[in-house]
């Protein structure tokens, strides 16, 4: 029986609508921001931000989707305004290029070439070819293989075509296994020239 | 479907994204072709090494609620309904009626002004004449406030022979609420246990703010004299 006719206080509102998004939106923030306390201070920063749009978050459906819209906006702000160098943000780097379009130029060796692949030798190999990516090519690949975003989520809420996630993907995942194989190659011994 | 078009694929298939028939294409390519079935073994491995390196530190114990604190103001109100204990039962009657009138003005909340608009609804069972029975009453309490207030705790607290019929054995009950400019009514159905005396206290807490009003519970009419006649 409801028997208080009094709307809950504005927080409580928020709160039962927020918190249970609040692990996912730090799991997020962290892919982005690449650091605990940043990726805390920026679902603070988003927080903050939405209190004022009760009204607005009360109306959405599918809460957990656009709060992950306006992490990442935030984000976006945040580097521009730090106009920190080569963090440019995924939609900037991804285009707006289409899957049948990259199908199309797809050179024949550029899904890479085939990778032998010992998991007991990959791991320092993995961390420093990591570091290589851009951070977006990173963020994108994380997203989808570790933390299990399906591709049509990271469309959404990076606001990017679907083909242009998986192109870009597959990309990412094609420079990765090539920049792994040229870490795991052995070297030739300096001084040997021909026999 | 080429090898490049599988592998395209490979990503969304190891996530189990793909449509079944999208993944039965990938599957009987696979079957059918050792350099791409190669390859998926190897993203396989890759995929394993990402997710053991990559993993995401859990958050500072207190995130949920250092974040939420930003947006809860000044003070840690209490949340939800906080408890008291009694309880029990003996003799009958009915007929509840409370006036309880709180005004809340801009600046401060003052003693003056208070007025009771509230008043008992009919009773919606009988008791049984000598038995111990509750009767449930709808009692209204207005709440006249001079401005829109958030995360007001009111509190209630109730005398032994009074309950709220859903929180039964419960007679401090507290919550946030928010209160509109004007008038604000609280509907309360309470189940009156047994004749007693007492009263019903409200508490309004804005944090810096406090104010106690009190209503007398009237007095649980006795059942019916029987005539030694009948």
């Amino acid at each position: 029986m409801a028997i208080f006719p009094f709307k809950p206080s504005k927080s409580r509102r928020f709160e039962a609508l927020v918190q249970p998004h609040l692990d996912a939106m730090y799991r997020f923030a962290y892919r982005l921001a690449g650091q605990q306390q940043d990726a805390e201070d920026l679902v603070q920063d988003v927080v903050v931000k939405l209190y004022p749009r009760l009204e607005e978050l009360e109306s959405v459906d599918q809460l957990r989707p656009w709060l992950n819209r306006v992490v990442y906006r935030q984000f976006i702000d945040q580097v521009r305004r730090k106009n920190r160098q080569g963090d440019r943000p995924l939609t900037e780097l991804i285009g707006t290029e289409g899957q049948a379009d990259w199908l199309d130029s797809l050179e024949s060796d550029s899904v890479g070439p085939d990778l032998q692949l010992e998991q007991s030798r990959l791991g320092p190999a993995l961390d420093q070819v990591m570091m290589t990516l851009t951070p977006d090519q990173r963020t994108l690949l994380l997203l989808h293989d570790v933390d299990g975003w399906r591709q049509e989520d990271i469309a959404e809420v990076l606001d990017i075509p679907l083909g242009t996630v998986k192109s870009r993907l597959h990309r990412c995942r094609a420079a990765l296994r090539k920049k792994l194989q040229r870490e795991l190659e052995p070297t030739e011994p300096a001084g040997r020239v021909g026999k | 479907m080429s090898c490049n078009e599988i592998r395209v694929d490979l990503p969304a298939y190891m996530n189990n994204e793909l449509s079944a028939p999208a993944r039965d294409r990938v599957e009987a390519h696979i079957a059918a072709c050792p350099a791409c079935s190669e390859w998926l073994a190897s993203e396989r491995v890759l995929n394993r090494a990402l997710q053991e390196q990559f993993s995401i530190p859990a958050p500072s114990p207190d995130f949920h609620n250092s974040v939420l604190s930003s947006v809860r103001g000044a003070g840690s109100p209490r949340s939800g309904w906080s408890h008291g204990a009694l309880g029990g039962a003996i003799a009958a009657a009915l007929a509840l009626g409370i006036g309880l009138g709180v005004f809340l003005q801009p600046g401060g909340v003052t003693d003056s002004a208070e007025t009771a608009v509230a008043v008992s609804e009919s009773a919606t069972e009988e008791p049984a004449i000598g038995v111990a029975e509750p009767v449930e009453k709808l009692v209204r309490l207005a709440f006249h406030s001079g401005e829109a207030l958030e995360n007001v705790t009111l509190t209630l607290e109730l005398p032994p022979n009074v309950e709220v019929a859903s929180w039964p054995g419960q007679h401090q009950l507290s919550w946030q609420v928010s209160l509109d400019a004007g008038e604000n009514v609280l509907s309360l159905p309470l189940k009156l246990l047994f004749p007693g005396t007492g009263e019903l206290v409200a508490r309004l807490d804005t944090g810096d703010r406090q104010k106690t009003f009190r209503a007398p519970i009237p007095e649980y009419p006795q059942r019916p004299v029987e005539d030694p006649e009948s």
